[in-house]
């Protein structure tokens, strides 16, 4: 196992090293899908190793080496890094922040009588990190393929912008090393170095364009990150003072005490600001103006998906603490909140983004009320959302790429112009919300879960999931009938769709089949996977989820795939064009102005309804950051009060 | 309110371009040749230019874009052009090319629908100029 841990973080690190040099798109492009296919293999061939089975184990580097002052040094190294990029662009606070990480860091290692690490728990691997492992390893390398024949597109697209495209795939596997060794470190110290790795690497990805635009966004996530860094390192430091130490496992292994409880709210607050919880979210919305399969990795398989692995890792030590209630109430309020803001949203890759907070608010929600039952949830839509979500990223790049635009309005009749994206699409969006997909099947147990929680938070984290869950509907389904209309088309237009690249052809009919798949194996997982894992976590079962039987599944998937192939069907039978919109008994004009009320004349358009008119959008968003920062601030203030 | 000049010889595709810029609060002026493109530029210099190079007239693939880059250097182009099957295989290997490879704001392929292309008009002169029309 630990050769196979070690590889899966070693190679992909060696391969971007090669990738920065070379610089022929055609040997990029073997290089790429080779590397790909190893990085999956190995990923597969772990949870092979593993079994579904197998009992958590822990182990260390060849020849007991503890890299501690290795791990300085590169945490110097990015340091200075950060320092030379922030005296460029001329900011302050981003190297303000990474100066008073690394001073915290070099005051733990001048620590007197701190315990020293066992060089045989560096790493652990159990059945949290194998479904990680997968989701890196299988879904990261579906976006790295997608990204060869997205970014040949998006340099086309954009003539001026320089490519750097050797340094973007540099990233992409940098990226995919780093997230193996978070999802694996044992040894806090190391995996801290791992997260740093992600938020540098997220930064430059973000800020790829290198335009002012996207410099600030970069900036903006750099920031937020490195504020959650500076907590996790300040964690490490009062945690390097208790007998148990740095040991993520043990930790992790039963709820914290007084002691223990100051370090793990600071650590939550790590994972809240990776996740992109609020009152961070701003930074992940802004990573959506990167090249799509950026976006699709931070938002799917990696970055945010630490944030939550950490909180769903740490979630037995906040269960029935201060810090437990405070976490879950940031999540579910974050869930609720972006989700009432996506409904006023007409940019598709904006909604993916609010969802995708949304989702993960659902998680660290989960993680922060800590039961058996809710961990449960938790990992489930961990799963679900990483195949869907990056698909629906992956194919809205791949459409932006072919029609030029973002705007959920110009998706229309998109079922006739693009009918295999679209069939796409409608997997991806069915994966969000529709039965019998994973995430309805989590919500449900959800419920369920919630229901559990004795007192008054129960009943508040139902409300929040019941009005949240409400929102994501309204979107998703405007986005599906977008998508399920259907017209006539020409030639020309009937072209567009053979223009797209085998690349990303591959990779999202892949991922495709893997929601399909996911969801067909949805006993599975739950029975010899994710309830075993809860049971590790917890020393008790997850009670009360929701079982859908196998026959049930199938039947409801055959409904659901029925309803896009009644539409081409129907597609195919005649002709259809788009009649002129008719209001209120007189014909609109070619200028769209009808006679309203009172004969005064009023704009019609027709398109889908946006609730831009009831809900201020902005300002939902604002008094969500200001309420879960307060949460958050009391939360960290409490532990520091009462210590 | 800015001007955008469309050089493109389809005159439904000019039509359907100049109709959604209008809505778009843009003045706009056509040109169908490489000729009349010259001369409209040099009458008076738009805000932006939407160019076909396929129009009628002496240059060969993106001649017409270069010359006009060359021209007005400071003047944004978007490329409007049809489907790449007619493109020379060294155009194929600079498009593949990472940055520069056509002095360009934007590259589009037909067909594009003209809401689409009176965003990018936005975007583009929002880049540039941190406002639009």
């Amino acid at each position: 196992m630990s050769s196979l841990v070690l590889f899966l973080i070693s190679f992909p690190l060696v391969m971007s090293v090669v990738l920065l040099f070379v610089t022929h798109s055609k040997v990029r492009d073997v290089i790429v899908v080779g590397a790909c296919a190893v990085v999956a293999a190995a990923s597969l061939a772990a949870a092979v190793h593993f079994g579904l089975d197998g009992a958590p184990v822990f182990f260390g580097l060849p020849g007991q080496f503890v890299p501690e002052h290795a791990l300085l040094a590169v945490e110097g190294a990015m340091t200075l890094f950060i320092l030379g990029v922030s005296i460029r662009y001329r900011r302050v606070l981003a190297p303000a922040l990474a100066l008073a990480q690394l001073g915290v860091l070099l005051w733990l290692e001048l620590e007197v009588g701190r315990p020293e690490p066992d060089p045989s728990r560096l790493f652990s691997f159990d059945r949290l990190s194998l479904v990680m492992v997968l989701i890196v390893g299988i879904v990261g390398t579906l976006i790295c393929v997608n990204a060869l024949g997205y970014m040949r597109d998006y340099q086309r697209r954009y003539p001026l912008i320089a490519g750097r495209r050797t340094s973007f795939f540099f990233l992409l596997f940098l990226f995919l090393s780093a997230m193996f060794g978070l999802v694996t470190a044992n040894h806090l110290p190391l995996m801290f170095v791992f997260w740093e790795g992600t938020t540098l690497c997220s930064f430059l990805l973000i800020g790829y364009t290198r335009t002012p635009e996207t410099v600030g966004y970069a900036f903006n996530a750099l920031v937020m990150n490195l504020l959650g860094g500076l907590g996790f390192a300040v964690a490490l430091l009062l945690l390097s003072r208790t007998p148990d130490g740095l040991d993520l496992a043990r930790l992790a292994s039963r709820p914290a005490g007084a002691a223990l409880l100051p370090a793990v709210a600071l650590l939550a607050v790590a994972g809240i600001t990776k996740s992109a919880q609020m009152p961070f979210s701003s930074w992940l919305l802004g990573a959506m103006y990167a090249p799509s399969p950026t976006s699709a990795l931070l938002h799917s398989s990696t970055m945010v998906k630490a944030g939550v692995f950490l909180l769903l890792r740490l979630s037995p030590a906040m269960a029935g603490s201060l810090v437990g209630s405070g976490v879950a109430l940031v999540g579910l309020g974050t869930f609720l909140f972006v989700s009432l803001v996506a409904t006023t949203e007409h940019n598709a890759k904006k909604v993916l983004a609010y969802s995708t907070i949304g989702n993960l608010g659902l998680v660290v929600g989960c993680a922060g009320v800590a039961t058996p039952e809710t961990v449960w949830v938790g990992v489930m839509i961990v799963i679900f959302h990483a195949v869907a979500k990056s698909l629906l990223f992956l194919v809205v790049g791949t459409l932006e790429n072919r029609l030029y635009t973002k705007d959920l309005e110009n998706f229309d009749t998109l079922l006739s112009r693009l009918p295999h994206l679209s069939l796409l699409v409608l997997v991806g969006v069915a994966g969000m919300f529709i039965a019998p997909f994973g995430i309805v099947v989590a919500k449900w147990s959800a419920i369920r879960a919630f229901l559990l929680v004795p007192g008054w938070e129960g009943p508040l984290y139902l409300t929040a999931l019941a009005f949240g869950s409400s929102c994501t509907i309204f979107y998703w389904a405007k986005l599906l009938i977008k998508v399920l209309s259907t017209r006539s088309i020409d030639a020309e237009e009937r072209a567009i769709e053979l223009r797209v690249s085998g690349f990303e052809w591959f990779s999202e009919r892949v991922l495709g089949l893997l929601v399909l798949v996911a969801t067909g194996a949805i006993g599975v997982l739950s029975d010899r996977l994710v309830g075993p894992y809860a049971l590790a976590a917890f020393g008790a079962a997850p009670r009360e989820l929701l079982h859908v039987p196998g026959v049930m599944v199938s039947v409801l998937l055959v409904a659901v795939l029925f309803i896009p192939a009644m539409a081409v069907w129907v597609r195919r039978r005649g002709h259809y064009e788009l009649a002129d919109i008719y209001a209120s008994g007189r014909t609109v004009n070619a200028a769209h102005v009808v006679s309203g009320a009172l004969d005064r004349p009023q704009a019609v358009s027709l398109r889908g309804y946006y609730l831009e008119g009831v809900i201020d959008g902005p300002w939902v968003f604002r008094a969500g950051t200001v309420a879960c920062g307060a949460v958050l601030t009391i939360l960290v203030l409490s532990q520091w009060v009462h210590p | 309110m800015s001007h955008v000049l469309i050089i493109d010889d389809d005159q439904r595709v000019l039509a359907a371009n100049e109709a959604a810029l209008a809505s778009g609060g843009y003045t706009t002026s056509a040109a169908s040749t490489a000729d009349d493109a010259r001369r409209a530029l040099l009458a008076s210099t738009p805000d932006l230019v939407i160019v076909e190079p396929m129009v009628p007239g002496p240059y060969d693939g993106l001649g017409l874009v270069r010359q006009i880059a060359a021209d007005h250097p400071k003047l944004p182009i978007i490329v409007l052009t049809h489907a790449d099957e007619h493109l020379s295989a060294a155009l194929r290997v600079a498009q593949d090319r990472d940055g520069g490879w056509i002095p360009a704001q934007r590259y589009m392929e037909k067909p594009v629908n003209p809401e689409v292309v009176r965003d990018e008009v936005d975007h583009v002169l929002q880049e540039l100029h941190g406002t639009h029309s």
